[in-house]
C-alpha cells in the first residue's frame, strides 16, 4: 500500500474529529445562545412576578383588585410564551443540560404565581386561574399523549378566552418543595391534571367547549 | 445525555469515518482509477464456468468467452453441476463445435455449491492462471486482456472486474443496477487500501499456483468466493480490480429469490468472519481493516434496526395515542409546532453525512455510467431511502438463520 493512502486512515480520522469537534462546539454556542436567552427572559420575568408580588401588598379595595387580576395575567401570559419557547429550545438541546435548570427555575416562578393568586382568590374572583400540573420527566408514552393533547387544549382556551384565564402550566416532578407544600393540600390521584379556580379537578381531556363552561 | 444520544453519536461517527476515509482514497487516487496495466507476457489461462440449470444463458456466456481478445485463453471449463434442464447437453455442443476450445465436464453427482463445481473444474486445469465466471454473465471482449497485467506483480494473486447489471426492466432490477455500481466503485477504491473483500463470481482470475495452495474454494462456505479472497490476503498476496474489464450479470428478478440470495451472501459473510477470526488468525490489512469494518457495518445495521424499531413504534404508538385524544376532544390532530424539526448538533452532522453519502453515490454513478441505463429521480430516492434500508432486516434474519445452522444454497 502506497505511503498516501496508508496516511488515508489517519487523515479520516482526524477529518472526522475534527467535523465532530466542530459541530459540537456549534451545538454548544447554539445552545449557550438559547441558554442566555432564556435566563435573560427568566430574569425579565422575575423581576415582573416581584413587582407584581408587591402590588399585592398594596391591595385594598376592589379597583386594587382590577389591577392585580391584570397583573396576574400580565406575568402568566409572559411566562407561557416563554414556555413554548422554552420547549423548543429543550427539544434542541442535546450537549448541555442547563436548560433543564431555566426550566426548573421557571417552575419556582409558576408556583409563586399560583400561591400569590391562590392567597387573593377569596378577595379577587374577577378572573379564571388554571393550574395544569404535569409530568416532566415522563417517559410513559400514555401519560405524554394526554399531556401532549391537554396542551392543545389549553393552548384553544387561551386563544378563545384569551386575558380572561390565567393559565399557570406547572411540572411537577421537579422536587420543589413549595410545589409538594402546596399540592398536599389537593388529593390529586395522577398526572397530568388540570385545576380550575382551585375547586374543579379534570383528568382526563374534554373538548374546548365542555371546559369553556367550567369557567366563570 | 441519554443513551440512545451516545448510541448515535457513535454511530454518525464511524458511518462519517468510513465515508470520509473513502472519499479521501478517491481524492488521493483519482487519476488511477481507470489505469489498468497492459499485460507485457502472455500467460496460459483457463476460464472454469459452473452451471446449474442454466441452459437458457450459458451458450452467450461460452460464445463471449470464446470471442475474447486474450491470447492466452486455453481452454474454457464449463462444469455442469447435474443440472435438471438440457444445460449439460448443450455444453457436449459447445464442445463438440470447438473441441480444443471448450471442456464440458459434469460433477459425479450434485454438489449442491458452485464451489463444489468450481473445485471439480478447478482439477482439470493445468495453466499458469485460472478465471471463474458464472453461467449466467458475459464479459466484454477486452475484459480479460484487461485484468491480466496486475498479475505481473509478484504480490498479486488475484484481480477481479466491474460488474454491471444485464437486465435492468423492473424497478427491483433497476435498484440492484444502481447497487452493483455503487460496490464496485467502492471496492476500486478499496484496492488503493489493499481491501478488496471479494473477488465477484462473474469474472475473476487468480495465479493457479496461489489458487492450488489454499486448497481452492471452502465448499463449506455459502461465499465462497469471499472465502477465498480473504484466504489469498491473509497469505500476504494482493488483490486487485480491473475498472476497464467488464462483465454483465443477470439479478435476481423477483423479491423471493433477491431476498435468498442477500441471506445467502450474510450467512456466507458470517460464516467467513468466524472462520477467520478464532481459527485463522487473521493478519494484515485482514485482521486490522477488513474484519473490522464487516463487523462494524454489521453491528451498526443492526443496532441501528433495533434503534429505528424502538423509535419507530414508540413514534406509531405515541401519535395513536394523541390522535385518539384529539378527536375525542376535537382538538387539531397536527399543529405548525409537531412540523418544527428541531436543530440539533446530531441533525446538522446527520445532514452531513447524508449529504456526502449522496455525493458518494453520484460519483459511483459517474465513474460506471452506462449509455443505455440511466436512472430517474424517483429511482434515486427509492434506493437512497428505502432499498439500504431493506439491509439491516436482512441481517437480523441471517443472524437467526446463521444460529439455527442454515447452510444451503
Amino acid at each position: 500500500m502506497e505511503n498516501k493512502n496508508k496516511r488515508a486512515f489517519l487523515e479520516a480520522f482526524l477529518f472526522t474529529l475534527g467535523i465532530f469537534v466542530l459541530g459540537i462546539l456549534f451545538g454548544m454556542s447554539m445552545e449557550n445562545k438559547n441558554l442566555n436567552e432564556m435566563n435573560d427572559a427568566f430574569l425579565n420575568s422575575q423581576v415582573t412576578m416581584f413587582d407584581t408580588y408587591l402590588i399585592t401588598t398594596l391591595v385594598n379595595n376592589e379597583t386594587s383588585c382590577d389591577l392585580l387580576g391584570q397583573e396576574f395575567v400580565k406575568i402568566a401570559n409572559k411566562i407561557y410564551l416563554e414556555a413554548e419557547l422554552m420547549d423548543e429550545y429543550e427539544k434542541s438541546s442535546q450537549v448541555s443540560e442547563n436548560i433543564k435548570i431555566v426550566h426548573k427555575k421557571y417552575d419556582v416562578l409558576r408556583t409563586m404565581l399560583w400561591s400569590t393568586i391562590k392567597q387573593y382568590s377569596d378577595k379577587c374572583s374577577n378572573y379564571d386561574t388554571v393550574v395544569y400540573l404535569y409530568e416532566y420527566n415522563s417517559e410513559d408514552l400514555t401519560q405524554q399523549a394526554n399531556q401532549n393533547v391537554w396542551s392543545k387544549i389549553l393552548g384553544q382556551v387561551k386563544e378563545k378566552v384569551g386575558d380572561q384565564i390565567i393559565l399557570i402550566p406547572i411540572a411537577v416532578d421537579q422536587n420543589l418543595s413549595s410545589l409538594d407544600t402546596i399540592l398536599s393540600n389537593y388529593d390529586i390521584e395522577k398526572y397530568p391534571v388540570v385545576l380550575v379556580n382551585d375547586d374543579k379537578i379534570l383528568y382526563d381531556t374534554v373538548t374546548v367547549s365542555d371546559f369553556l363552561t367550567y369557567l366563570k | 445525555m441519554e443513551w440512545l444520544t451516545i448510541i448515535y453519536y457513535f454511530f454518525t461517527f464511524f458511518a462519517m469515518y468510513f465515508l470520509l476515509l473513502f472519499v479521501l482514497i478517491y481524492f488521493k487516487n483519482e487519476k488511477k482509477i481507470f489505469l489498468d496495466p497492459k499485460y507485457t507476457k502472455v500467460r496460459s489461462l483457463s476460464i472454469v464456468v459452473p452451471c446449474y440449470n442454466e441452459e437458457k444463458t450459458i451458450g452467450n456466456t461460452i460464445e463471449k468467452l470464446l470471442a475474447s481478445d486474450y491470447p492466452g485463453l486455453e481452454k474454457i471449463v464449463v462444469v455442469d453441476d447435474c443440472s435438471k434442464d438440457n444445460s449439460y447437453s448443450k455444453i457436449k455442443k459447445y464442445e463438440k463445435k470447438y473441441p480444443t476450445k471448450v471442456m464440458a465436464l459434469q460433477t459425479p453427482k450434485n454438489t449442491g455449491k458452485a464451489a463444489g463445481s468450481k473445485n471439480y473444474g478447478a482439477k482439470f486445469v493445468n495453466t499458469e492462471l485460472i478465471g471463474f465466471s458464472d453461467s449466467d454473465s458475459v464479459c466484454e471482449k477486452n475484459a480479460i486482456s484487461n485484468m491480466i497485467g496486475y498479475l505481473e506483480d509478484e504480490k498479486v494473486a488475484g484481480v477481479t472486474s466491474r460488474v454491471y447489471v444485464q437486465n435492468t426492466k423492473n424497478i427491483l432490477e433497476k435498484m440492484q443496477s444502481v447497487e452493483y455500481k455503487t460496490i464496485a466503485f467502492t471496492r476500486k477504491i478499496m484496492e488503493f487500501i489493499d481491501s478488496i473483500y471479494v473477488t465477484n463470481g462473474p469474472l475473476s482470475i487468480y495465479k493457479k499456483s496461489v489458487f492450488d495452495k489454499i486448497n481452492g474454494f471452502d465448499e463449506s462456505n455459502l461465499t465462497e468466493d469471499i472465502e477465498l479472497t480473504w484466504h489469498i490476503v491473509n497469505f500476504g498476496y494482493n488483490v486487485k480490480m480491473a475498472m476497464n474489464a467488464i462483465v454483465y450479470t443477470e439479478v435476481p428478478r423477483t423479491l423471493k429469490v433477491w431476498f435468498k440470495q442477500r441471506i445467502r451472501w450474510s450467512i456466507g459473510g458470517m460464516q467467513t468472519t468466524k472462520q477467520y477470526t478464532p481459527k485463522r488468525k487473521a493478519t494484515g490489512i485482514l485482521g486490522k481493516f477488513i474484519i473490522p469494518y464487516f463487523i462494524l457495518g454489521w453491528a451498526i445495521g443492526i443496532a441501528g434496526l433495533f434503534i429505528l424499531l424502538y423509535r419507530g413504534s414508540r413514534y406509531i404508538f405515541s401519535k395513536l395515542m394523541i390522535t385518539k385524544l384529539s378527536i375525542e376532544s376535537q382538538v387539531a390532530l397536527i399543529t405548525w409546532k409537531d412540523l418544527m424539526i428541531s436543530p440539533t448538533v446530531l441533525l446538522f452532522l446527520g445532514i452531513f453525512l447524508f449529504i456526502v453519502g449522496v455525493l458518494f453515490l453520484f460519483l459511483s454513478l459517474v465513474y460506471c455510467r452506462e449509455d443505455n441505463v440511466n436512472y430517474t429521480i424517483f429511482e434515486m430516492l427509492i434506493y437512497s431511502f428505502f432499498y439500504v434500508l431493506v439491509y439491516p432486516p436482512i441481517l437480523i434474519i441471517s443472524v437467526v438463520k446463521y444460529l439455527r445452522g442454515y447452510n444451503t444454497w
